[in-house]
């Protein structure tokens, strides 16, 4: 009976430690894609001169993951809203939950929802490229603490685990 | 028990228009629209200004739909409530509206039109575009199908069209009247002779084309060239659609009456307005004096706002050198009695 509470402690520490890593590495997918995503909206602005509904529906189709559900649901929402600002300040809101994002990263793709498609072609597409430059920097800044954090709390929780049993005994 | 159903009253454009506008001025001029006995022509906004509508004179709204001579009692259009329209009737995608800007005016799903006004932004002294636009003039497209009809009878001779110019000082009825014209002899409504037409539509507002398809109707056989130059839309027309009458809207420089003139020897037929008081003022253009001249113009109507828009002064018979025997008529009188255009 011990043995099985010890080895629920370490496992149960273990797993904390894993999923805790496994959000760094998510954090960093979910700002890759919407790098991707954003050069995607940037071409569909720029180029296509697609609609703006259409342009991220359009963005949606060459993604996937909740990034991709994020650009439909803006897309919807805009239909809906007929407000580019609004739509993209509700769709942030509704996928605080479901993506893996941290206070900053929200902060930043929200500077977006003060100019998207209220303004010309030539300062739409700096305003996506500025903010793709800004989520640039955050992937950049994250993946070397990623590389050092993912491998430490990996690790970390069946440490702890060990170090609670070994104490508690 | 059988019921003959009710003829419907035909919604006010102006509900249909009110999606185009924000939510705080939407209320404002749906209450007026609820209100007025007469129907909304345009509705202006102003940024920092009373909210306005034309609607048989101009009228300041107040928040609750009602109209007022003092502005301090008016609605005042901010910001938000400008460009909260703007982005309605851009769909958020004001980035798609570049050669709107640069010509002033959108033009909107129903055929309504906005025009642009506010800080411009010019390269070399030419206009690149509305660089920032603090008013903005919704017009609402009316069509008024049968409105023509009484004059039809006098623009065929031989069992052809003849060529055709209507003239009218502003808001007299031109546009409408010609869009009548148009669906008309494309439709076939008199005895049968259904024409083929070609329509150079140069500010989108006969046919009011939202991505190049006619929101309002201008007939089964008319091809219309959207947001195109009369003059080279005209010989365009020509050379690839094939058409019985080529018809253009406030027809006035020199370019324009030389592309008409061309058609006098190439079998089409023409149908054509034009700003002129009456046939005095129109022979002192030189342009279309020429045109006249020529005879490239076999009947000219004449519209003024005497006894409201769309009132027939006369059918002046280039041919014989005088008007025809029809008197004076208001078209709008046998549409829609007592209602403004």
């Amino acid at each position: 009976m011990k043995l099985f509470g010890a080895l629920l402690v370490i496992f149960g520490f273990g797993a904390g430690g894993l999923i805790l890593a496994n959000a760094y590495r998510e954090r960093l997918a979910h700002l890759k894609q919407f790098i991707r995503g954003l050069n995607l909206l940037a071409v569909e602005v720029g180029y296509a001169m697609n609609p703006l509904e259409t342009a991220l529906r359009r963005v949606a189709q060459n993604l996937n993951g909740p990034v991709a559900d994020f650009f439909a649901a803006a897309a919807r929402q805009l239909a809906v809203l007929n407000n580019a600002g609004e739509a993209w300040q509700r769709t942030l809101k509704d996928f605080q939950g479901k993506l893996t994002l941290t206070e900053t990263d929200w902060a930043c793709l929200a500077e977006l929802s003060a100019l998207l498609g209220v303004t010309d072609q030539a300062n739409q597409i700096r305003a996506i490229r500025e903010n793709v430059a800004r989520l640039e920097a955050v992937v950049q800044e994250s993946q070397e603490k990623v590389k050092v954090n993912e491998r430490v709390l990996r690790y970390a929780g069946f440490i702890l685990g060990m170090i609670l049993v070994l104490v508690l005994y | 028990m059988w019921q003959i159903a009710q003829p419907t009253k035909v919604p006010d454009p102006g509900y249909r228009a009110l999606e185009f506008l924000a939510p705080g001025i939407r209320q404002v001029v749906a209450g007026f629209i609820n209100g007025s006995r007469q129907r909304v022509q345009e509705i202006r906004l102003r940024l920092n200004r009373p909210l306005m509508a034309e609607a048989d004179g101009s009228w300041m709204l107040r928040p609750d739909g009602g109209v007022t001579v003092h502005a301090a009692r008016a609605w005042f259009v901010g910001e938000t409530d400008l460009m909260g329209t703007l982005e309605r009737m851009t769909a958020s995608s004001l980035y798609t509206m570049e050669e709107e800007l640069r010509r002033g005016f959108i033009t909107l799903p129903g055929g309504h039109r906005a025009g642009l006004a506010g800080e411009c932004l010019v390269r070399d002294g030419r206009l690149l575009r509305i660089k920032s636009v603090t008013s903005i003039n919704l017009r609402l497209a009316r069509e008024m199908p049968g409105i023509a009809r009484r004059l039809l009878p006098f623009l065929w001779s031989n069992g052809r069209f003849c060529r055709t110019l209507v003239i009218s000082p502003p808001k007299a009825g031109k546009t409408t009247v010609l869009r009548d014209l148009i669906r008309a002899i494309s439709n076939g409504e008199i005895a049968g002779h259904r024409c083929k037409v070609g329509l150079v539509d140069e500010r989108s507002e006969v046919a009011g084309c939202f991505h190049g398809v006619p929101q309002l109707d201008v007939g089964v056989q008319t091809d219309v060239l959207d947001g195109c130059p009369k003059a080279e839309g005209i010989l365009l027309l020509l050379r690839t659609m094939s058409p019985d009458v080529v018809a253009v809207d406030e027809l006035g420089s020199y370019e324009e009456a030389e592309a008409l003139r061309d058609l006098l020897h190439a079998g089409v037929s023409v149908l054509a307005t034009a700003h002129a008081d009456n046939l005095e003022d129109l022979r002192k253009r030189p342009s279309l004096f020429r045109l006249l001249a020529d005879g490239g113009i076999q009947r000219v109507v004449v519209l003024s706002r005497r006894l409201g828009p769309g009132t027939v002064e006369g059918i002046w018979d280039e041919t014989a050198g005088s008007f025809l025997p029809v008197g004076s008529f208001c078209l709008s009188s046998q549409i829609e009695p007592g209602n403004s255009w």
